[in-house]
């Protein structure tokens, strides 16, 4: 299998806006902030590699970079051998964005007229561009109103045409930000099927989607990686993810006590577990009563014997299986 | 390389098909805003009608300043004013195409195509040109229809090449003030400071001949003052091309230094601008 994209060394720092006070005294200093900081990555072709991470964290700044619309700090990206700083031609011929926003079309024009455009500026002649429209807008489903003024579009509507858009040169490797941010649950789903059949019709080799939202990495995606507050987390397989779930040690604990007391308790023996979540249960119980969510790091019966002499009176001790959802939590945590 | 890759054309100059669709998708858009058309045509009418009764009251008192343009204050007033737009335009399309695809969000999905941002720079200020082009024709038919503009003798031929030679040169400026909207956002310097001074001392309201020599002397590094000079002579006296290309050599010396220079400093802001980040944002 070829490397499609491969990301070396990658950190991006911005400037911090300045204050009016600093361009006077310090006019040649910028306080910088990082956004990503030393990404290694290679994205196989054929892969589908959902880029996961909580607002900010800085996925749409590593696609961008991916793009060529930043550049990087340090390091370089490589997309099918090309390095983006160099050879931004050739590598636009290899890609397809589909950028969130829905302003990113042209209001007063018709459907039509938008991908017609965008065809144009891809290089495509003009029977080649009509029959490609066409036949997306088929597969996409938006034919019936496409010659309808793009203002008139619905937020569903106006995302399968931002989708169209990044298909229409046929792209090898398929960027999406935050494809369905803007959908409802119904149309989300819909697009998700549809991006997994692009798959499976052979329309892109490598698709990087970036989300937030992990169920729709784990049906689109073979791959996850989780970035937060600019540092790769994660970078697993699906598979090896699921296996990875399977095999972790998560319980639950139901104590006597009050959650403050418990965790105070708890926390003294961090080094065997880390505490996902601790709440008082109901009220009216007697004794008052605390359950704590703990992730064990190796086999948990050592760390259990030390939690009871370290004076927690144990009620109930269940483990409980982790969901994906938990191991993003507690990766971004 | 997919199957579509290697049916695409490449992308040749020639075939001018980015620059044509960029045009069309501008016509398209304005097209749909019909009112507006018809209020520029009725504002053409009246800034024409206002100069010749304003011509037609002090006309007499201002003509020895304009011996060497035929003595005609109206005429001469007219074209400053109808070229003089050229300068605005210039001035002003490349720098505002830029910000309102940043505001509008069309840029980046612009920048993601097969077009090189020089291209998406100079295609999408075409229609303003032609517009601009098409507001002075108007300009100067309604003036020689119905209130005397005097262009019998015009030489048309030397009068389009020194239209050609100041859109190239007051392109230039505009790509300039570009680089600074992509830099800065707002608040270009080079804009202001050439529309001012230009409007001031170039020779659109009246001849450069009644300023004070320390000012000619600045208005000898203004576009506008050979632009205008060069058309009112091609266009009242209808002086042959080579006298009138003699009168434009600074202006023609200086777009032949700038132009590379502006596309060069374009591409270094917008390198800046994906180095900060802060290409897609205003």
């Amino acid at each position: 299998m070829t490397i499609a994209i491969e990301i070396k060394n990658v950190s991006k720092n911005f400037a911090q806006p300045k204050r009016y006070r600093d361009l006077l005294l310090r006019p040649f200093h910028s306080d910088r902030v990082s956004v990503l900081q030393n990404i290694n990555m290679q994205i196989m072709e054929g892969e589908t590699l959902g880029l996961l991470g909580p607002n900010g964290a800085g996925k749409t700044t590593l696609l961008k970079i991916l793009c060529n619309l930043i550049l990087p700090s340090k390091g370089k990206v490589m997309v099918k051998g090309f390095d983006t700083r160099y050879s931004e031609k050739e590598i636009r011929k290899l890609i397809g964005f589909v950028v969130s926003e829905e302003r990113s079309f042209f209001w007063r024009l018709t459907g039509r007229q938008n991908l017609q455009f965008f065809a144009t500026l891809n290089n495509m002649p003009r029977q080649l561009a009509i029959n490609r429209i066409n036949e997306l807008s088929a597969i996409i489903g938006i034919e019936s109103y496409f010659d309808q003024q793009f203002s008139n579009y619905s937020t569903g509507m106006k995302q399968k045409m931002a989708i169209a858009r990044g298909l229409l040169n046929d792209p090898e490797i398929l960027f999406l930000d935050e494809p369905t941010r803007a959908l409802d649950p119904v149309s989300a789903d819909a697009f998700r099927m549809f991006i997994k059949s692009l798959m499976k019709n052979g329309h892109c080799k490598t698709i990087i989607l970036a989300t937030h939202n992990l169920e729709e990495a784990k049906m689109i995606c073979n791959r996850v990686a989780i970035i937060d507050r600019g540092r790769l987390v994660m970078d697993h397989l699906l598979n090896d993810l699921k296996i990875k779930s399977n095999n972790q040690f998560q319980y639950l604990i139901k104590a006597t006590g009050c959650a403050t007391d418990l965790g105070r308790i708890l926390r003294a023996n961090n080094g065997f577990f880390n505490i996902l979540d601790i709440k008082d249960t109901d009220k009216e119980e007697i004794p008052a009563c605390a359950v704590a969510d703990i992730l064990f790091k190796e086999d948990p019966c050592t760390a259990i014997k030390k939690i009871i002499k370290s004076g927690v009176n144990i009620i109930s001790f269940s483990p409980k299986k982790v969901s994906l959802n938990e191991l993003f939590k507690h990766a971004v945590r | 390389m997919s199957y579509l890759n290697t049916l695409y054309v490449k992308p040749n100059w020639l075939s001018l098909m980015k620059p044509r669709a960029f045009f069309y998708k501008d016509f398209l858009m304005q097209s749909s805003y019909k009112f507006a058309f018809v209020t520029q045509i009725a504002g053409i009418i009246f800034s024409a009608s206002v100069w010749f009764f304003l011509s037609e009251l002090f006309g007499q008192a201002v003509s020895p300043y304009l011996e060497q343009f035929g003595g005609d204050y109206f005429s001469f007033v007219l074209i400053g004013v109808a070229f003089s737009s050229y300068m605005s335009v210039s001035l002003s399309s490349f720098s505002d195409n830029i910000r309102s695809a940043q505001t509008l969000g069309t840029l980046e999905a612009m920048l993601v195509t097969q077009t090189r941002i020089p291209v998406i720079l100079i295609s999408s200020s075409i229609y303003s040109f032609v517009l601009t082009s098409f507001r002075v024709v108007i300009f100067l038919l309604f003036g020689a229809l119905f209130l005397n503009l005097n262009i019998e003798s015009a030489n048309y031929v030397a009068a389009l090449l020194v239209l050609g030679i100041t859109i190239i040169c007051f392109g230039t400026i505009g790509i300039f003030s570009a680089s600074f909207i992509i830099v800065l956002k707002k608040g270009d310097p080079f804009r202001w400071i050439f529309i001012n001074l230009s409007m001031l001392l170039g020779g659109v309201y009246y001849p450069t001949s009644v300023l004070p020599e320390w000012l000619k002397a600045i208005s000898a590094f203004l576009p506008i003052t050979y632009s205008l000079k060069g058309m009112r002579l091609a266009l009242i006296q209808g002086l042959d091309t080579i006298s009138i290309i003699s009168h434009m050599a600074p202006l023609i010396i200086g777009t032949i230094i700038l132009f590379p220079l502006s596309i060069m400093g374009f591409q270094a802001a917008v390198n800046w601008a994906k180095m900060e980040g802060s290409l897609m944002k205003y």
